[in-house]
């Protein structure tokens, strides 16, 4: 059983190299596998969804660039879906990069749903502090974000005139990759304030946040690019979640197939040697 | 513009996937590039949020009113820097304390009704002795697995018997979310990759 053995030892640049060719060939030439709408993706669905026009929507950019192919495509397909409800979008950032995905996500957006700047959505930018920052912007949201993004006074934004506390706002979306993010508006808002909150992670936060889904403290949840490709699907606005996903599902089965034959090969060698 | 950070993006991603066939002066060229540039934009914001927060309400408060008490924590945050001084170094702990006390308060507040009070309830209200209709095996297992896990972390008995059981069964239910845990890790970096490897054949050569 020498071949056993060697696949022990095989290179891992050709694991590499399989690897990248199941993501590259289902990216060329999708399969269309089938994709169901989970609870929790259809629960952030429906808080947006039952909202009348006029509402205020917070949404939170709490990612980097490292998280974007998890939470962009969710953040593009949430924006889509709140702009074309005709809800008002406030968005801010905890992470220091959220402000200009915010940005890109929002000239990628509103023009496909005719929303504008100022009248539909702003973007508050970042502001560090973590935890003060939230509870800052809870009792004054002029306050903690004094400025937007283009400089220009927040009190002087047309849509901001009447949003000034939490009070003003009727839903939170925060899409986090970490900390501060989901978590510290739950403890920070959900806790203190009658709010409901509901958001996006990327698919390692997942398992952190199913308690608070589960004591009500969490409505809904998107999880990493399975959850932006369904909710792409929801809003029929296709993008890199749902063209990632066939990628996604053939490289987990690579993935699945390479540790059952290493722990076939790895149990019959070891017997052979006992 | 966008074409050059297009191209710009693609070199810096293949520079890095270079280092899967070995370290090379492309990866580190790359590798320094993103942390010069993280740290950069870092400093630009957290100057930006001191300026826009803290500088213009009280040096240019422009039509609003002057707010003098920001000299506070301008104060407080350049005390800060007394750190590098050998003989003023522990002014620098007054900041220090502050920040470790408002931050340790919030923290306390959110945490104990979120994080503890409400799970606990949660737990709680289960339907374990509810109408039997709505009686789920899974919450008998969710219970199994909250009891479980507090047995094997209580130290003040030697575990044997009943408690030995409950012990084992918290030990397969970690074990079991550890794995469900390392399982959306795996599924978080292929996300990753599908996001880069879409980047380069989508934006970059255009094929998609």
């Amino acid at each position: 059983m020498k071949w056993l053995e060697k696949l022990q030892t095989i290179d891992r640049r050709i694991i590499y190299l399989l690897l990248a060719l199941s993501i590259i060939l289902p990216l060329l030439f999708p399969i269309g596998l089938p994709l169901e709408i989970s609870k929790n993706t259809q629960a952030v669905y429906e808080q947006i969804d039952k909202l009348p026009p006029g509402s205020v929507v917070l949404v939170s950019y709490d990612w980097d660039a490292a998280s974007a192919p998890e939470l962009l495509p969710q953040a593009e397909a949430i924006t889509k879906h709140i702009l074309e409800k005709k809800l008002k979008l406030v968005a801010v950032a905890l992470w220091n990069q959220g402000a200009t995905f915010a940005d890109r996500v929002h000239n990628s957006v509103a023009p496909e749903v005719g929303a504008e700047y100022g009248k539909d959505y702003v973007n508050l930018g970042y502001r560090p502090g973590q935890a003060v920052v939230l509870n800052s912007l809870a009792r004054d949201i002029h306050a903690t974000f004094p400025e937007d993004v283009t400089r220009t006074r927040t009190a002087s934004i047309p849509m901001m005139q009447d949003i000034k506390t939490i009070e003003d706002i009727d839903l939170i979306v925060c899409l986090s990759a970490g900390d501060p993010g989901l978590r510290t508006y739950i403890e920070q808002i959900g806790a203190q304030y009658p709010v409901t909150i509901t958001g996006g992670v990327t698919a390692v936060s997942v398992p952190g946040m199913l308690p608070y889904l589960q004591s009500g403290d969490l409505v809904g949840l998107l999880g990493g690019m399975s959850g932006a490709a369904q909710y792409e699907m929801l809003v029929d606005r296709p993008g890199l979640g749902m063209g990632g996903m066939d990628a996604q599902s053939i490289a987990h089965l690579l993935i699945i197939a390479f540790i059952f034959i290493g722990n076939i090969a790895y149990v019959a060698v070891g017997r052979k040697k006992k | 513009m966008e074409t050059l950070g297009i191209w710009i993006g693609a070199l810096c991603t293949l520079a890095i996937f270079s280092y899967l066939l070995r370290e090379n002066p492309f990866f580190r060229t790359a590798e320094h590039l993103f942390i010069g540039m993280a740290a950069g934009i870092g400093i630009f914001y957290g100057y930006q949020s001191i300026v826009t927060n803290a500088w213009n309400p009280l040096f240019n408060p422009g039509d609003e009113p002057r707010q003098w008490f920001m000299i506070v924590p301008l104060v407080l945050g350049v005390l800060l820097y007394t750190r590098f001084l050998k003989k003023g170094k522990w002014i620098s702990r007054i900041p220090l304390g502050f920040m470790v006390g408002v931050g340790s308060a919030l923290a306390i507040r959110g945490v104990i009704g979120a994080s503890f009070m409400n799970q606990i309830t949660a737990t709680m209200s289960l339907p374990l002795w509810g109408v039997m209709s709505k009686f789920g095996i899974d919450s008998l297992l969710f219970i199994l697995g909250v009891l479980g896990t507090l047995i094997y972390f209580y130290f003040s008995r030697e575990q044997k018997g009943p408690l030995k059981v409950g012990a084992s069964i918290g030990k397969w239910v970690m074990m079991i979310a550890f794995g469900a845990s390392f399982g959306n890790t795996v599924m978080a970096r292929m996300s990753l990759l599908v996001g880069r490897i879409y980047y380069l054949l989508g934006e970059w050569l255009a094929i998609l």
